[in-house]
């Protein structure tokens, strides 16, 4: 911050002192550019504010039922308009079983695919079978064979804006696209909760849960371990968890590190 | 928040009040930032940070034809980013966002305080210490929290924090004291 420390300022022991100096010194947490041009434009064209606004009052002692329908109409259209996209098949690769909620789903088929991607729907891949799905602008998911999970659910565009998906077993990489920042994605894994916003990453899961490998690209993701305690993953490391060993924290393999690169980019799609 | 990035003259602010797109623009740019850092700060999530910095300019837009142009907007401007993040205090989202904690900030202050020799780990460690603090902030009741984070890291006096959040100059000095000691037996614990 740039104003100085209080030099007047009567602390009762030593500690006091460095606990005001440590938050004199914390940092400033940056807006993200994509929110804050939104934000912008709402504030200056004052849409945000006519799309949220209560309904005028003065109006409702004239015509109280008009007002109100025109209130559940307006709210009607904001909750509309704020519809998430839906997840779309981008392409599957290698040869296996697909499972959408216990159901055999043909992999070759497009529209078989597109039409089970529910959110929340519980995938699981076998054989050599890799999917890849596509949230737009929002996220990008590679499902390799021996993989099950619980599909991202998919935020309202204004309201609530909170992703998840849980990890039973198996890799998952993920990229987030330019919608996605200012929306809490979190990823549950057997031994670690992450929680992501702008970057691309991976969640290894051992079938047996015994071990989770949380590898990240670029970016910044948090990590809660199973004591609770929450670390920063950045872009090039990776914390891997052990259900019966301390955490490992080092540098991702290269290997992770070049599919984790072609993830594709969920803006272009 | 005493003053905006950019100081707008009372002219631009009577602009600003009438409602004009590029008066408005500007009064954004010189706020916007300081909006979602002191949200950020006192609520430690990036997602509530941003959902408490839009609820203030929805606010700031519907009451902006009573801004003072004659008056600094800063205090006007820090109550209403305060009173919002009390309200998503009170909130259900609060409780539900209270057990994850974002380290979006962390990367933000790297950013901010670059060291070029840092290596990877150096800057997880300082990322870390950044979090320990702002996790002790959060351990805080958010009465003690607000006053402390006004004061120590806003550089606020007590007594412009008193009109601020609506309390006594003594009451403000009696939360600060303890806020500090919270905080210090919880930085003391931590270490």
């Amino acid at each position: 911050m740039s104003h100085d420390p209080d030099p007047t300022a009567a602390y009762s022991s030593p500690e006091e002192r460095r606990a005001a100096e440590a938050v004199h010194a914390l940092g400033e947490a940056r807006i993200d550019a994509a929110f804050r041009a939104r934000l912008r434009g709402h504030f200056v064209a004052g849409s945000f504010a006519a799309a949220t606004e209560e309904p005028v009052r003065r109006s409702a002692p004239i015509v109280p039922l008009f007002a109100f329908a025109a209130a559940a109409s307006a709210a009607l259209l904001v909750w509309l308009g704020s519809a998430p996209p839906r997840w779309t098949f981008a392409g599957a690769a290698g040869a296996g079983e697909l499972r959408i909620d216990g159901r055999v789903v043909d992999a070759a088929d497009p529209g078989a695919v597109g039409a089970a991607l529910a959110p929340g729907a519980l995938l699981v891949t076998s054989g050599s079978l890799e999917l890849d799905l596509v949230l737009a602008n929002r996220l990008t998911l590679e499902v390799t064979p021996g993989t099950e999970l619980t599909l991202p659910d998919t935020p309202r565009r204004w309201f609530g804006g909170h992703a998840s998906c849980e990890i039973v077993r198996g890799d998952a990489r993920f990229a987030t696209g330019r919608e996605m920042p200012g929306r809490r994605f979190v990823v549950q894994s057997p031994l670690a909760a992450i929680e992501v916003t702008g970057t691309r990453f991976a969640v290894i899961a051992e079938p047996d849960g015994a071990c989770v490998c949380v590898c990240v690209l670029d970016g910044s993701v948090s990590v809660t371990d199973p004591d609770g305690t929450t670390h920063s993953v950045t872009g090039g490391l990776r914390r891997t968890l052990f259900r019966e060993a301390d955490p490992d924290v080092g540098e991702m393999r290269a290997d992770e590190r070049v599919k984790l690169a072609e993830l594709a980019d969920p803006d272009l799609n | 928040m005493g003053s905006g990035r950019e100081t707008l003259s009372a002219e631009d602010l009577a602009r600003v009040a009438a409602r004009d797109p590029e008066a408005l623009g500007r009064f954004f740019d010189a706020w916007v930032d300081r909006v979602f850092a002191l949200a950020y700060r006192l609520l430690g999530n990036r997602t509530a940070a941003e959902d408490v910095s839009q609820e203030v300019f929805l606010k700031i837009h519907r009451a902006i034809d009573r801004l003072d142009p004659q008056r600094d907007p800063g205090p006007w401007v820090t109550t209403i980013t305060c009173n919002a993040c009390r309200e998503y205090w009170r909130s259900s989202a609060q409780r539900a966002a209270r057990s994850s904690v974002s380290v979006d900030d962390l990367e933000d202050w790297q950013d901010a305080h670059p060291r070029s020799g840092d290596s990877p780990e150096e800057q997880v460690l300082r990322a870390e210490r950044e979090a320990r603090v702002q996790r002790a902030l959060l351990e805080l009741p958010p009465e003690l929290r607000e006053v402390v984070v006004l004061h120590d890291w806003r550089g606020m006096k007590h007594r412009e924090i008193a009109e601020t959040v609506g309390a006594t100059h003594d009451a403000v000095r009696k939360r600060y004291s303890r806020a500090l000691a919270e905080l210090a037996r919880l930085l003391k614990d931590d270490a």
